[in-house]
């Protein structure tokens, strides 16, 4: 009996799960994954964070915001009633598990909603200005000019004193540090897209100006938009925990991983877990994101687009 | 009636310290179904003409400052924007030089094809897409059900010219405005496209508008000829008139800078001397003057008048009536 060679393993296996999946859908993933392994890991790894943050409260007994512990236990050890806390205590006594759970929906919804926002504003910013030119170009780009020259952390707080304490107020808050950046980067590529003839071409024919915008700038700056929105999550995960730390972010006891983080700081020396744990999380999910955007832009391209 | 009428057309462009008038008291038609060409060399204000027609032109700092564009009755630089842009495509469609860049590479050939069409005519998508591959059958794309759904990157330059015609002719326009349609292309290829832009428009009864450097293509395809220099037009006539009889210097310096095969082997082409102007700062009177080797001193005084000798057939020139007599005599500089 001879050994087959591993790839050649690997694509019988593909193939025969290929063939043992009924839908149409099955296949095409089985075929995205194929094409693009690190696009499909990072959806995998996104699918595991949100079907972790989404079953918070039914995977332990523990209410976050409850000193059941110790300060800083190691992982694995138990609480005062000898339930088992996998991750241990943080530098309240609090389950770190638990906390995980309930943080990341705080921080995945500022995480992606924020960047999301900013880039968005941002896009359309840009191809407006880019498009219109003249008076409107200028007073875009210096207001532009303004937001980028201000710290996004002295934006950010100036924008949740206005608007008080909320969820809502720190992703405006957030999403605003995006806006800038986003529509320079934008404008630039939309001002190159914008002297192409398919341009003149699509005037010739009648098309109107927002039809212009909408249907041939806009798709042509997606791929450099969502480079952009995959970077802005982590940026955002990150800089929810700087405004937790000034008190302006989500106030405690409520978690989010970015203020786990920031709080850990006072026990590092003895429960570094309570620090690497969200740390490692927020990393996690910036690599999936960033895996995830990169596969989508490539397949997002036409020129990409059906090639092996 | 003529379909287009360009009257006294003025089209400049101002910038802080000049003011570049690209198209200076142009006039011309084009009647219902003919094929009229406007021949120059590059920056004499052709193509600005013509983006005249559509209001293309960027403004500013471009500006339409003088004239009339009459086109089916109507004066179209009285029209408003809306008014404006329904016309285009609908009425007068355009074909751009540049094939590569001239099709949106994120956007499928089916969904810019289309676009016009549901947006023009309001019919439905799938309206829209049966005609769609009529078209692209029709000016010969092989498999148009297949190649329909693809990106403009797979297509190579020809073909996608080829895309461009059924664009401009997706709206069945009275009259086609083709921009340099063949420049940009291998000669193989010019001949075929030009041989179909042709006969789609004697099929579907379109005039056709050429702009050109190429008096080989006019040739061929014009029905009347216009010749630019520096803004204006300076010979106007049949194909024949001005191939066989031509009444003005430079028309006749084109035609002696190319090569023909009825003249003797190792007879030598006669270069036009010098460049042309600059058109933010002509030379006093008649613009070509300064290359010219039959200039007389009251040329560099006065602009002359285009004058019509017969037959529509009519040059901007002092010496319009006794040219030959002068271009024989070999009268130069």
């Amino acid at each position: 009996m001879t050994t087959q060679p591993p790839e050649k393993i690997s694509n019988t296996l593909v193939n025969a799960l290929t063939r043992l999946s009924l839908g149409a859908g099955m296949r095409r993933s089985m075929q995205f994954s194929r094409r693009y392994p690190s696009g499909a890991f990072g959806l995998v790894l996104i699918v595991a964070v949100i079907v972790f943050v989404s079953t918070a409260g039914m995977l332990t007994p523990f209410e976050s915001h409850r000193t059941i512990a110790p300060k800083a236990m190691a992982p694995f050890s138990r609480d005062f009633d000898g339930a088992m806390m996998w991750l241990g205590s943080d530098e309240l006594g609090r389950d770190v598990f638990t906390r995980l759970q309930h943080g990341g929906r705080t921080s995945l919804v500022i995480g992606l909603l924020a960047p999301l926002l900013g880039t968005a504003m941002g896009t359309l910013l840009g191809i407006a200005s880019a498009y219109r030119g003249g008076v409107v170009d200028l007073l875009v780009q210096r207001l532009v000019d303004v937001m980028i020259s201000l710290p996004g952390i002295v934006l950010s707080m100036a924008v949740i004193l206005a608007l008080g304490f909320s969820l809502w107020a720190v992703i405006v808050a957030l999403s605003i540090n995006g806006v800038g950046g986003a529509a320079r980067v934008v404008r630039s590529h939309a001002l190159s897209q914008s002297q192409m003839e398919y341009v003149d071409a699509a005037r010739a024919l009648g098309a109107s100006d927002w039809r212009i915008v909408l249907k041939h700038l806009l798709p042509n700056s997606m791929a450099v938009s969502l480079v952009l929105f995959t970077v802005g999550v982590g940026a955002a995960i990150v800089a929810e925990a700087g405004l937790s730390f000034l008190g302006l972010g989500v106030q405690p006891p409520t978690p989010s991983w970015g203020n786990m983080l920031t709080f850990a700081q006072n026990s590092f020396r003895f429960g570094p877990h309570i620090a690497i744990i969200p740390g490692l999380t927020i990393s996690f999910v910036v690599l999936a994101i960033n895996l995830l955007g990169d596969t989508l832009r490539d397949a997002l391209d036409p020129h990409l687009r059906g090639r092996d | 009636m003529p379909l287009l009428e360009v009257k006294n057309l003025k089209t400049h462009f101002f910038s802080d310290d000049a003011i570049t008038k690209a198209v200076d008291g142009v006039s011309y038609n084009v009647e219902a179904g003919e094929t009229v060409a406007l021949v120059g060399e590059s920056g004499c204000g052709k193509s600005v003409s013509s983006l005249s027609v559509m209001q293309l032109i960027p403004q500013p700092p471009g500006k339409i400052v003088d004239g009339e564009i009459i086109f089916g009755g109507q004066n179209l630089l009285e029209l408003d924007r809306e008014a404006m842009r329904r016309k285009r495509g609908r009425e007068i469609a355009m074909i751009f030089q540049e094939p590569m860049t001239s099709l949106n590479p994120v956007i499928s050939i089916e969904t810019q094809l289309t676009e016009a069409m549901t947006l023009q005519l309001g019919i439905t998508p799938k309206e829209a897409h049966t005609r769609a591959v009529e078209l692209l059958d029709r000016v010969g794309i092989p498999e148009p059900d297949v190649r329909i759904k693809q990106y403009p990157h797979v297509f190579s330059g020809g073909m996608r010219q080829r895309v461009m015609v059924a664009m401009a002719l997706s709206c069945e326009p009275k009259l086609i405005i083709a921009d340099e349609p063949t420049t940009a292309l291998d000669v193989t290829i010019q001949a075929q496209i030009l041989d179909l832009m042709q006969d789609l428009a004697k099929e579907r009864d379109m005039a056709l508008l050429i702009i050109t450097h190429n008096l080989g293509v006019v040739a061929r395809y014009a029905d009347r000829i216009n010749i630019m220099y520096a803004g204006r037009i300076i010979e106007r006539g049949t194909c024949k008139d001005i191939f066989a009889d031509p009444r003005h210097p430079y028309t006749l310096g084109l035609l002696e800078s190319i090569p023909r095969l009825d003249q003797p082997k190792g007879s030598k082409l006669i270069p036009i001397q010098g460049q042309p102007p600059n058109l933010s700062d002509l030379p006093p009177g008649c613009s070509f003057q300064p290359r010219c080797r039959f200039a007389q001193d009251k040329c560099s005084v006065e602009y002359p008048d285009i004058t019509d000798l017969r037959n529509n057939h009519s040059s901007a020139c002092w010496e319009v009536n006794n040219f030959k007599a002068i271009v024989e005599s070999g009268v130069s500089k």
